[in-house]
């Protein structure tokens, strides 16, 4: 299933709610909690992160993955955690909204 | 903010940023067939199916470096480039809004350059805030025993020096060769914190009476003079005959602290007794002829320095009082009080040009403003034929913000090109208006370098503009409806007829504002020809002025007086000249000398002001200065006989009102404070004294050899001739020669002392007809375009009135109508304005008002005169097209 517009932000600022995470991490534990329903695209995923970056939502920093390796990791600031809030306000809104409407129909 | 820093991190970290973000997708892909091996694939099919997940890399890339600046700088880059191409394309319109830009801000840099070198520049001195000028009262200049109290006392300043200006003479007798010289106490430079380019600077040590007389060079003096010799310490340097060693020389920057003078030698304050050995105004306790600046201690402000320097007065003036006061004047002198002023405002220049320039300044600002509505609307025009290339463009998805992006993009990159060539144009034109405004002999000196203000201005006007005059037509080309603009080939009937409103709008403010700076021209001519065609009371054609120094020859007061009046009996025996006469105050020098009087009329004692002159019998019919009553002053009149005196018809009216004033007497304190009589002999006419704008004031005059002080007073000769003045300089240089060799001399004429005495009110008028010539040259422009824009509009309109039977005179007087109707709007719009800024430049004029219905009339005049034969010939050409050829193009 595709992503709608807009959603990969918020989806990847709630992944980093939960600790710092690296890009394919984020991706993996995406799937994981959606139970496979949602597949994040790499080729969106990457510009996201630096788009949320830019915001100064996530910074980024440098760190050893479970396996030994240098990785990016990125972790919420606390522009993020504000943004986050306000973002999971509006979809849970349009969420409602739109099942409302659904049901009607 | 953290946007910002991003982008620009990853402009100037760009290869670090491309390395991590490799790194970031490498681990990415890595982890991504780890997962697929653990499922049960082989190494391969996983690497595979890994990457194919991932999609393509390159996009991924170029989808992250979108979000870096690159993209901005990138699109920036290409716009700039887009841009260029775009202005190649219509050179015409491109040379056009290059030049005009050009003149614009190549007027306003110079005029800048010259405001920011009068009044903002910081002195070429270290810390120059720090440095306070101290005062004698209201006075700006102190005594020498003044400084030598306030020096030996001083625990005000950390150091603190007195200066004074002087003229040194390098021709030993003969013609002048003045040099601008200094003299300085001898913490000069220790306390202005400026060293020595080649050798040392003046020390204390060399500031004592006895001492070697040293000099130190200015840059330019030494470039001039010693073609910048590395050796040229230990040289001597002979000055007004005194044999100096030259010891030094300032850095270039260095040019003192007076704004608008520079010098070419400093010597020690001390060696003033050694040039004026006769009569040294260093002992002279009621010589006020030097500056007294000091530095503050640190962390003294000025306020407590003012207040400590208050509480010293008392002592310094009770110890510095003339010998000859008596003791009333003496009690009154103790009662001085120094008072301490910023040294960062020395200068007269800044005073008397300030208001000048910023008119100047606002000008320049107009006439670029006017430039910029004239590039708008060739921008409209241009954005009419671009119409359809914008319509494209938005179809194919480019968004409007994008596009006036483009847009200003293109009209910044016009400006700051006009910029450049303005700023070659400003580097000529800013020494040209410096120097109309010097005069021979002492010429004005400004540092015209650009700085950083400088720079930080034209840079900021040039972008400025280009936004000013982009940012309309950018908002209206971009309005477009897109569809319809495409199918009707580019000409939309909204867009045009929008940017044709915008258009006309744009042409009335240019007229109005061109009709401003006409009527200011008008004014300021007027106000230049008043002043020079005023009656002076004489006639300065034709008569040359001879500074005679007779102290060269060391004689004494009385000795030097004779031959000072030889000298006058040979010039007259000069062929070619016609009369000759000396005077001790020239007409419009600049100097003056005033005299208190008493008057007893009919029984009342009345103490009057008048102004003075001293002059040799003959100067009333030299200066050709009628004398109305009574007789000129003759041989007779001597140091011994009875003092007689000349008033002119001012001094007449005031001091003996209704009554014929020859034959009655006033009566003045002499220099020994003795009362005498003085008889008056005649009356003369009014004439001109100090100044052109001044009303002539009440003048005495009195014979020079009447002189109240025994100091010797040879005056400047006043020599009318006929024919060749280089013949008659040379017959002065004779005689000279022949009463004593030692004399030297110096020439000017005196008409150009007259001019120089209006060469502010000549300055600001030239530039104002300049500017309103350029600005009425932009706005006929301007109409041209704006005319010629209208007829290729309406051309299928004109062609079908003509095919319909419509006569051409009908056709163009439809065209002109249009033009008419601008130009009327804009003529009352433009009136309103002057008679609103004519109000603030009230003083400035003289013999015209703001309002001055001749001023107004005359510039509606040429305004309209100009605008009709801008209008014309566009709309004769419209009316004169063949109809069938421009019907068969629609």
């Amino acid at each position: 299933m595709d992503l709608p517009q807009g959603t990969l932000d918020l989806l990847i600022l709630k992944t980093l709610a939960l600790g710092p995470l690296h890009g394919w991490g984020i991706s993996e534990r995406i799937q994981q909690i959606s139970k496979d329903a949602l597949q994040v695209q790499q080729g969106s995923l990457y510009p996201a992160l630096h788009r949320c970056e830019r915001h100064g939502w996530i910074k980024p920093k440098w760190g050893v993955s479970d396996n030994n390796r240098r990785a990016k990791y990125y972790e919420l600031t606390r522009a993020g955690t504000k943004q986050l809030k306000s973002d999971e306000a509006d979809w849970r809104k349009l969420a409602v909204a739109v099942g409302l409407l659904l049901d009607q129909a | 903010m953290s946007d910002l820093l991003f982008r620009l991190r990853s402009l100037f970290f760009r290869r670090a940023a491309e390395a991590e973000l490799d790194e970031e997708l490498a681990f990415h892909l890595e982890h991504e067939t780890g997962k697929l091996m653990r499922s049960g694939l082989s190494p391969e099919e996983a690497r595979r199916r890994a990457r194919m997940a991932m999609g393509g890399a390159a996009q991924i890339k170029e989808d992250v470096r979108d979000q870096w600046i690159w993209r901005w700088c990138r699109d920036l880059a290409r716009d700039v480039r887009y841009a260029i191409r775009a202005l190649r394309q219509s050179p015409t319109f491109t040379a056009v809004a290059v030049l005009s830009l050009a003149l614009g801000i190549g007027a306003n840099t110079a005029i800048f350059s010259i405001l920011n070198a009068v009044i903002m520049k910081p002195l070429p001195v270290l810390e120059p805030d720090r440095l306070g000028h101290v005062f004698s009262g209201g006075d700006d200049s102190s005594s020498n025993a003044i400084w030598e109290q306030l020096r030996d006392h001083n625990d005000v300043f950390s150091s603190a020096f007195a200066y004074a200006h002087a003229e040194f003479d390098l021709a030993a007798g003969g013609e002048k060769r003045p040099i601008k010289g200094i003299y300085a106490s001898g913490d000069y430079f220790r306390t202005l914190g400026v060293g020595a380019q080649v050798g040392r600077v003046l020390t204390v040590g060399d500031d004592r009476r006895g001492a070697a007389p040293i000099a130190v060079l200015s840059y330019g003096f030494w470039q001039r003079a010693y073609g910048g010799d590395p050796q040229v310490a230990g040289h001597t340097i002979r000055l007004s005959g005194h044999p100096f060693e030259i010891v030094g020389v300032t850095p270039r920057s260095f040019f003192g602290l007076d704004i608008g003078s520079t010098f070419d030698v400093i010597v020690p304050l001390t060696s003033e007794a050694l040039i004026d050995a006769e009569r040294p105004q260093l002992d002279g306790r009621s010589y006020w002829w030097l500056s007294i600046i000091g530095r503050l201690k640190p962390g003294v402000s000025f306020a407590q320095a003012a207040d400590r320097l208050a509480v010293l007065s008392p002592a310094v003036y009770n110890a510095s009082a003339d010998e000859q006061m008596d003791r009333q004047e003496r009690a009154e002198f103790g009662k001085g009080i120094l008072h301490l002023k910023p040294a960062a405002g020395l200068s007269y220049l800044r005073d008397q040009y300030k208001r000048s320039l910023l008119v100047l300044m606002s000008i320049a600002g107009l006439v670029l403003l006017i430039a910029c509505v004239n590039i708008a609307n060739l921008l409209l025009a241009r954005a009419g034929a671009r119409g359809r290339e914008i319509a494209i463009r938005q179809a194919v998805g480019a968004g409007r913000g994008r596009l006036i992006r483009q847009l200003l993009t293109e009209s910044v990159v016009l400006s700051m090109a006009g910029a450049a060539c303005g700023v070659v144009l400003a580097r000529w034109f800013g020494p040209a208006v410096v120097a109309m405004i010097s005069q021979r002999g002492e010429s004005l000196w400004l540092d015209l370098a650009p700085d950083l203000r400088v720079l930080a201005f034209t840079s900021g006007t040039a972008i400025l503009t280009g936004i000013l005059f982009g940012l309309a037509p950018a908002v209206k080309a971009t309005r477009t409806a897109t569809a319809e603009s495409l199918k009707q080939g580019g000409r939309s009937l909204s867009e045009r007829l929008g940017g044709w409103r915008l258009g006309r709008v744009l042409v009335v403010l240019q007229v109005a504002l061109s009709l401003l700076l006409v009527v200011g021209a008008g004014l300021f001519v007027g106000t230049l020809r008043n002043l020079a065609r005023q009656s002076l009371g004489f006639r300065a054609e034709g008569v040359l002025l001879v500074s005679a120094d007779l102290q060269q020859t060391h004689d004494s007061p009385e000795r030097q007086a004779d031959l000072a009046a030889e000298l006058l009996t040979r010039v007259r025996a000069i062929p070619g000249v016609v009369a000759a006469a000396r005077a001790a105050v020239t007409p419009l020098s600049g100097s003056s000398w005033g005299t208190m009087i008493r008057v007893d009329t009919g029984g009342v004692k009345r103490q009057l002001y008048g102004s003075m002159n001293l002059v040799s019998p003959g100067y009333f019919a030299t200066m050709q200065t009628p004398l109305l009553r009574g007789r000129d002053f003759g041989p007779a009149d001597t140091a011994e006989s009875p003092h007689v005196a000349i008033l002119n018809e001012q001094a007449a009216r005031e001091f003996f009102p209704g009554a014929d004033p020859v034959g009655k007497t006033y009566s003045a304190l002499g220099f020994d404070r003795t009362e005498t009589t003085v008889e008056i002999v005649g009356v003369a006419a009014d004439a001109k004294y100090r100044t052109m704008r001044d009303p002539v004031p009440s003048t005495v005059y009195t014979p020079i050899t009447q002189k109240p002080y025994p100091m010797p007073l040879t005056g400047t000769y006043e020599i009318r001739f006929a024919g060749s003045a280089a013949g008659v300089v040379g017959g002065v240089k004779e005689a000279a020669r022949a009463v004593d060799p030692r004399i030297s001399l110096e020439f000017r004429f005196l008409s150009a002392q007259v001019a120089s005495a209006y060469l502010q009110e000549r300055l600001v008028a030239l530039l104002a007809a300049f500017f309103g010539l350029l600005a009425l040259v932009l706005a006929c422009a301007g109409l041209y375009g704006v005319v010629s824009y209208g007829g290729s509009r309406r051309r299928s309109e004109v062609a079908i009135r003509l095919a319909l039977g419509s006569s051409r005179a009908g056709v163009l007087w439809l065209m002109l109508r249009d033009v008419a109707a601008l130009v009327l709007t804009g003529v009352p719009l433009g009136l309103a304005g002057s008679w609103l800024c004519g109000r603030l430049v009230r003083s400035m004029l003289y013999g015209v008002t703001p309002s001055d219905p001749l001023t107004l009339a005359g510039a509606s005049a040429v305004l309209l005169a100009a605008a009709f034969l801008a209008g014309f010939w566009p709309a004769r050409r419209a009316a004169r097209m063949d109809p069938v050829v421009a019907l068969r193009e629609e």
